[in-house]
């Protein structure tokens, strides 16, 4: 007999998606499961942070007990059905939160970001080592943050260096590209973005699915409520959503964090806030 | 010179270090006047962070109301009232006067307490005597069985204490109250809501002095009694143990290490070793709990009390693994309890030196609650706690189990990252 979950909500791609009618198991954890519907991504998750591409579930037992990896899964819009689940979608709500595009609301903001970037640097577990030490994220930071803060034209080399770099399910490098792409172009930066077919080379399946929706605009609860914040110009509000966000994963939360802050510090110089790009920077880097 | 990043590190090994070091011992007892520093006439300590009367929770007000009545203040909770509305009276955390008191923690000006010497740190902290469950001041009651109660512990266990100490100083320092907590864990303690093995190894080890006081027989016996009775007696000496040890991790520049964890029925507060006495406040968490019957949750008050402090110094809730038998009190299952211990190393600094859990192998327990490791993985201090009727008067109604909210955590990093990275 299967075993039934309620999901929670849907995000508003997750139930585009469920359109596919079914859907492979790409990798299973012990609270997430990554389907591959058509070739796009969709995560069911027991995680606490609503997005786009997600379903969230109630708790119960661990996925990697009840799925299979490449186990095919059908889906309707009134459950999504595999060999020993059943998951009902049919008092669920629904995600959709679009952000705005808008400049950062308040220069003052830099001090907070100052002190992000610090917590961030102190919340890091040296044991593994870290990304922000290494030779593609200086790159990143000559190639791509140094021209973006003077106005001038980025090194794409540089930034494709960051892909698939470093360690985890989502390697570091990406995730400090889904926390910078959209988080720049959401305060009304550049809007940068990595080729499909950069992303399929350089990096994992889902690491690549996730980045590119990220730098389509489809980001999670706690990256939008990060940018409205700094849009608002609310430095208090913007570090409350910055410590949701690292949370997530062994190292992720803490890159899509530094991507995030980098970014707005580029905004925020730009806005008039001189210095809060080399102070930010240089508690990432020490 | 060294990184940010090492110099934390060194200050959360000497803060927990320090901790764990912490020696305390009871030496002595006295009323709060003549023991607590800072202590006033006319001024009531509570437990948790600042509170006012208006803000003040039904169990609370009862205490407060009872303290004043006890002190002869007033004669009437009315007036008792008015003296707190007016100001004549005034409040003020236990925390401010290193003392501690279990769920509303009222300590009045000629109420006997505990005094505890750290003999490591030379620190000293306080405590009031345990009532025992049920309609007691602690839980807001205030009627004449409570108040007879109180001074009936004035009158006649207090004096035995008294002397009972001063007979077994006579010989040693003090009661170690870490070997009988290290003890303790070993029987089925996790001696924040279960004391029922410190409470049997405390009165062994101070039943023969009290034998030679020299007090009235009668007297000797009652005290006796009493405290063989309540199996919260060594509760207090416990909690004064706590803050004895996480005092000594307090003021350390740099450390992210939690010292004070505390509740007052409205507000729950915590304070980080390297930010002083800075409260951060987050409203308190009504606790999943047992109840007793005729009681639900719809009557339970949100959590109050200092008793946190036991897990703040890595006992309590973080040893619920080397108390099985506490869930048939609080709720929950054995293997929740196990889970919860093995939560709590993920959260904190260091596995406790001589506090111990035989179930884990002899694990020490997860001791130095670490505010980085709270809000990288989102995981908040679990601890046990008693449950008292929200309204004043009724007192205790169950007990149960309640996580800190995150959003304590939050602040006191911010604050942290203002102090020391700008």
């Amino acid at each position: 007999m299967a075993y039934k979950i309620k999901a929670k909500y849907i995000g508003r791609l997750a139930e585009k998606l469920i359109h596919h009618g079914k859907a492979r198991v790409r990798h299973v954890f012990k609270n997430t499961v990554y389907l591959d519907a058509g070739g796009e991504l969709i995560v069911i998750t027991r995680k606490g942070f609503k997005a786009p591409m997600n379903i969230g579930v109630e708790e119960g037992h661990s996925f990697d007990k009840l799925v299979k990896p490449c186990e095919v899964m059908r889906l309707s819009h009134l459950r999504i059905e595999g060999e020993r689940i059943v998951i009902h979608l049919d008092e669920s709500s629904t995600y959709d939160y679009v952000p705005a595009i808008h400049e950062p609301g308040a220069v003052s903001v830099g001090e907070a970001l100052v002190r992000g970037a610090f917590m961030v640097s102190i919340l890091y577990d040296d044991a593994g080592g870290r990304i922000t030490h290494s030779h593609p994220f200086m790159r990143f930071l000559e190639g791509v943050v140094a021209p973006l803060s003077a106005g001038g034209t980025i090194d794409a080399e540089a930034l494709h260096r960051l892909l698939g770099y470093g360690w985890g399910f989502t390697p570091s490098g990406d995730d400090i590209l889904t926390g910078f792409l959209p988080t720049l172009w959401h305060l009304k930066g550049p809007r940068i973005t990595i080729p499909v077919e950069v992303l399929e080379k350089a990096t994992t399946w889902a690491s690549g699915r996730l980045l590119r929706y990220a730098q389509e605009g489809l980001i999670d609860e706690g990256l939008a409520g990060f940018i409205r914040a700094i849009q608002i110009g609310d430095g208090e509000l913007a570090l409350d959503h910055m410590l949701g966000i690292v949370r997530r994963g062994h190292t992720s939360g803490l890159e899509i964090a530094v991507g995030a802050l980098i970014a707005s510090s580029i905004m925020c110089e730009r806005a008039g806030g001189y210095g809060v790009l080399r102070r930010v920077l240089g508690k990432l880097i020490s | 010179m060294s990184s940010i990043r090492e110099e934390v590190e060194k200050a959360n090994r000497e803060a927990v270090e320090r901790m764990m070091e912490s020696d305390p011992l009871w030496v002595d007892m006295g009323l709060a006047k003549d023991k607590i520093p800072g202590m006033r006439d006319y001024m009531l300590l509570h437990a948790g962070p600042p509170l006012t009367w208006e803000r003040a929770s039904g169990p609370m007000k009862g205490a407060i109301i009872g303290a004043i009545l006890y002190e002869g203040w007033a004669s009437t909770p009315e007036e008792a009232e008015n003296l707190v509305k007016s100001g004549q009276v005034t409040l003020e955390p236990n925390h401010h006067h290193s003392s501690v008191g279990p769920m509303a923690g009222v300590i009045s000006p000629s109420m006997p307490v505990y005094e505890v010497w750290d003999r490591r740190w030379g620190n000293r902290t306080y405590s009031n005597l345990n009532e025992g469950i049920g309609k007691v001041l602690r839980y807001g009651g205030y009627d004449e069985e409570v108040l007879g109660r109180l001074r009936w512990m004035s009158e006649v266990l207090y004096p035995v204490l008294k002397a009972t100490i001063k007979e077994l100083r006579s010989e040693k320092e003090g009661v170690s109250l870490k070997s009988i907590i290290a003890q303790a864990l070993q029987m089925g303690d996790d001696c924040h809501n279960r004391y029922n093995a410190a409470t049997s190894l405390f009165l062994r080890e101070i039943t023969p002095y009290m034998m030679r006081t020299g007090h009235d027989k009668k007297m000797i016996i009652e005290a006796y009694n009493f405290m063989n009775a309540n199996n919260f007696t060594m509760l207090n000496l416990g909690m004064a143990a706590a803050k004895a040890m996480t005092l000594a991790a307090h003021n350390i520049e740099y450390s992210t290490i939690v010292t004070v964890m505390s509740r007052n029925g409205t507000d729950t507060g915590i304070w980080l070793s390297s930010l002083g006495d800075r409260w951060f406040t987050a409203p308190a968490p009504i606790p999943k709990g047992v109840w007793f019957p005729g009681y639900s949750d719809e009557d339970a008050n949100p959590d109050l009390g200092d008793s946190s402090i036991t897990e703040t110094a890595g006992f309590g809730g973080f040893a619920m693994a080397a108390a099985p038998a506490i869930v048939s009190w609080v709720g929950g299952s054995v293997q929740l309890a196990i889970e919860t211990t093995k939560k709590m190393y993920e959260i904190t600094y260091a596995k406790h030196k001589y506090f111990q859990i035989p179930y884990l192998n002899f694990q020490g327990t997860p001791t130095g609650i670490d505010v980085r490791k709270v809000l990288k993985t989102g995981i908040t201090p679990t601890i046990n706690t008693g449950v008292a009727h929200k309204k004043a008067g009724i007192g205790q109604i169950g007990a149960g189990i309640v996580s800190f909210p995150l959003q304590l955590f939050k602040d006191a990093f911010k604050a942290y990252a203002e102090k020391y990275g700008l």
